[in-house]
């Protein structure tokens, strides 16, 4: 077996030892390849060793030849740790393999007692020091317990006159207590030498490795993409990474130490310190403009977290910030371009549109029966594909937030009756019957009628669309309860006998260009973004949607509305004063916001 | 009904000539006198060249859109009844014509017979005097 199967990884799991935790997956692998090759070997050995001898690497007593990176790390390392040679025995286990390798690299002293003391009786290892001493060993003498009175005056007195008492009780001879005291003086020196050594030395090593790792997270710190700053609880910048100086222009030696809202004097500076400033949880994320060092303006996402010590106590604070100027401005460009497109093919559409209608109604000649049926199939598609363009015009109004409702006190029967009144003719002749029922006495609700007709359209049209010949369609009109003193909403229902949604269906039916069942729905298409904009538009009125529906049986759709009370007439004044709601709803985001920060 | 459109003049303003002369060619089957313009400042000539009764304004045009021709049209005649056409038009648009005076808002996706209640309705409130 070639020795190298078993030194390199010997040696590549000293070395990673000391850069990564025992559990490390690379420590972890490179552990198991050398225990494999180890068992191998102990197929036809009983135990193998390692050694040096004469800064040479010895594997079995024979000299490793071939010494590579790998093999003069190794030594090195055995020389650190005074280690003359280490014995593997047949069924050494993955353990005390780890346990070696990492005592080996931290220089721990006393590695015999240090093996058997955590049970690694599969690995011998041998230092210099250990045959040195052997060379001097002083026997015990054999009589010793023959009387040891003398023993108990040995407390409290020095290492010398222990030793002095010692020698005196042993050897009779002045001169020879003379000459093995001198003895023993010098091994203990060269001995405590050792170990003064030996323990600088595990000091050092253990300095290098801090310094190593600092090393390590600062460069990882300076090369991250994104900017990083870190402050200390007085608002100090302790540090900032690159990309946080080329996004402020500014280079840490200017601002090390210095108050992260002086000097620097810039707005978005003042709103990072606020972070600081203001009761804050654990982290947050928020979006921020500044003036970049190029004098563009940038928009940065700023994550913020405290650093807090051991006693909870916050000592710094640490932000990242990610330039998402680009991704904004990606997203605008997809916006106006969608925007651009649509319009686009809006126009030619109409025209063709209403130049059929022509045709059709016969303003401009007779035509004959199949003529008006392909014209038919003409229109149709037409309408279908102004529909679908209307309603990527919708998602993006509500998208950009730019879609706006006016609310008012409504009587909700009247767009109730308009879409039933629209719809009837489709429904008939699909023999499907439409009928709303609305109790009397209803209370007026608040919401814009054009929007719930829009709602409604949508949800009826569905539901006749995918209820069968003599199916049923039925517009439900549920009075609001009461609860407490707080008024409930009103509820509207549709209800279809139509083929039902698949239970998987329902969490997505509501998401964009999703449409249930839609594989084997080809007879019934439509633009898969109805259901999406309908719930933005129940949201926009403060209401709720959702479907009960069962395979094969039917459909119901629930919305609510909010009924109109005395202070919906407070926000309808503050709607006018302020142009539209649209504007409402920001200065109240924008309240929100100052509240939340604390001013 | 023919017979009662035939005084009623339409001038439509829109730079997509297909709309316009297909809506135009609906409103004289339907007895109106129609004449189109291609353009906000074809427009205004033709406005002063013979003032219509109705003017279907297009919005979105280019060199000169809807709202300033609007705002040109109502400097000499204050009074005249402007019907804006749209095809998906912005709010605040709305809003800022609405400010100037219009008799109403025609989407261009909408069926002809509308287009003729249009009508009909502004003639109606032309002669109440609203």
């Amino acid at each position: 077996m070639n020795p190298d199967n078993i030194i390199r990884p010997l040696g590549k799991l000293m070395g990673l030892m000391g850069l990564y935790s025992p559990g490390h997956p690379v420590v972890v692998r490179t552990l198991s390849e050398l225990i494999d090759n180890t068992n191998r070997y102990f197929s036809s050995n009983p135990e193998l060793s390692i050694g040096i001898i004469e800064h040479k690497l010895v594997f079995e007593e024979m000299q490793v030849e071939d010494c590579g990176l790998i093999e003069s790390e190794m030594i090195n390392i055995f020389e650190k740790a005074g280690i003359a040679s280490v014995t593997l025995i047949n069924g050494v286990t993955k353990e005390e393999m780890s346990f070696l390798c990492s005592a080996i690299v931290s220089c721990k002293h006393d590695m015999e007692k240090l093996l058997s003391d955590n049970g690694a009786v599969h690995i011998r290892v041998n230092t210099e020091r250990y045959t040195k001493i052997k060379d001097g060993e002083i026997t015990a003498s054999e009589k010793s317990g023959e009387d040891i009175t003398w023993v108990d005056g040995l407390d409290g007195t020095s290492l010398d006159s222990m030793i002095r008492k010692v020698i005196g009780k042993a050897v009779k001879s002045p001169e020879d207590r003379k000459r093995i005291f001198a003895i023993i003086h010098e091994q203990l020196k060269a001995e405590m030498d050792d170990n003064v050594k030996a323990a600088t030395m595990s000091l050092a090593l253990e300095k290098k490795q801090i310094t190593y790792d600092k090393e390590r997270t600062e460069m990882v710190l300076s090369h991250v993409a994104d900017g990083l700053i870190m402050v200390d609880e007085n608002g100090k910048i302790l540090m900032m990474n690159d990309a946080a100086e080329s996004i402020f222009g500014k280079r840490l030696l200017e601002k090390a130490g210095r108050p992260i809202t002086e000097g620097l004097g810039e707005e978005h500076m003042v709103a990072l310190s606020k972070d600081l400033s203001s009761v804050m949880k654990d982290g947050m994320e928020k979006e921020i403009e500044v003036d970049g060092a190029d004098e563009t303006r940038h928009v940065l996402k700023s994550s913020t977290a405290l650093v807090h010590n051991k006693a909870g106590k916050v000592v710094g604070m640490i932000s990242v910030l990610s330039d998402i100027t680009k991704q904004r401005e990606l997203d605008r460009l997809k916006k106006d371009f969608v925007s651009h497109v649509t319009h686009e093919l809006r126009t030619p559409l109409v025209a063709v549109k209403q130049a059929v209608t022509i045709v059709l109604d016969k303003t401009a000649g007779t035509i004959n029966k199949q003529q008006e049926q392909m014209l038919e199939v003409v229109k149709r598609n037409i309408e279908r594909l102004s529909k679908f363009i209307n309603d990527i015009l919708d998602v993006q109004k509500i998208e950009a937030g730019k879609f706006t409702i006016d609310r008012e006190a409504i009587a909700i029967k009247e767009p109730v009756n308009d879409v039933v009144q629209s719809l009837t003719p489709w429904a008939n002749s699909k023999e499907i019957a439409l009928y709303a029922s609305v109790p009397e006495d209803l209370p007026d609700a608040y919401a814009d009628a054009d929007r719930v007709i829009q709602i409604l359209t949508n949800l009826v049209g569905n539901a006749v669309k995918f209820t069968p010949k003599g199916g049923k369609v039925i517009i439900n009109v549920i009075p609001p309860g009461l609860k407490g003193e707080i008024s409930q909403p009103l509820k509207l229902s549709v209800i279809d006998t139509g083929r039902g949604i698949a239970k998987d269906d329902i969490d997505r039916i509501f998401e964009k260009f999703e449409q249930a069942g839609g594989r084997d729905a080809t007879d019934v298409r439509g633009s898969g973004l109805g259901l999406s904009i309908v719930k933005s538009l129940v949201e926009m009125h403060g209401g709720k949607i959702w479907v009960e529906s069962q395979p094969g049986a039917g459909s119901k759709f629930t919305f609510t509305l909010p009924v109109y009370m005395e202070e919906c007439r407070e926000v309808e004044k503050a709607e006018v004063k302020n142009g539209s709601s649209q504007d409402k709803k920001g200065l109240l985001n924008r309240l929100r916001l100052v509240r939340n920060e604390g001013f | 009904m023919r017979d009662s459109n035939m005084s009623v003049k339409i001038l439509l303003i829109d730079d997509e000539t297909d709309y316009s002369e297909t809506v135009g060619f609906w409103l004289m089957a339907n007895g109106y006198q129609v004449r189109t313009a291609s353009s906000g400042i074809d427009g205004l000539k033709a406005i002063e060249d013979d003032v219509p009764d109705i003017v279907f304004l297009d919005f979105m045009m280019p060199c000169m859109n809807g709202i300033e021709v609007l705002r040109e049209i109502r400097r000499k005649h204050p009074d005249l009844s402007i019907i804006m056409v749209t095809a998906y038009a912005a709010e605040e648009k709305m809003k800022e014509a609405e400010k100037m005076g219009i008799s109403g808002i025609f989407s261009k996706g909408a069926e002809l017979s509308e287009a003729a209640k249009l009508i009909s309705e502004t003639l109606r409130n032309m002669k109440s005097g609203v």
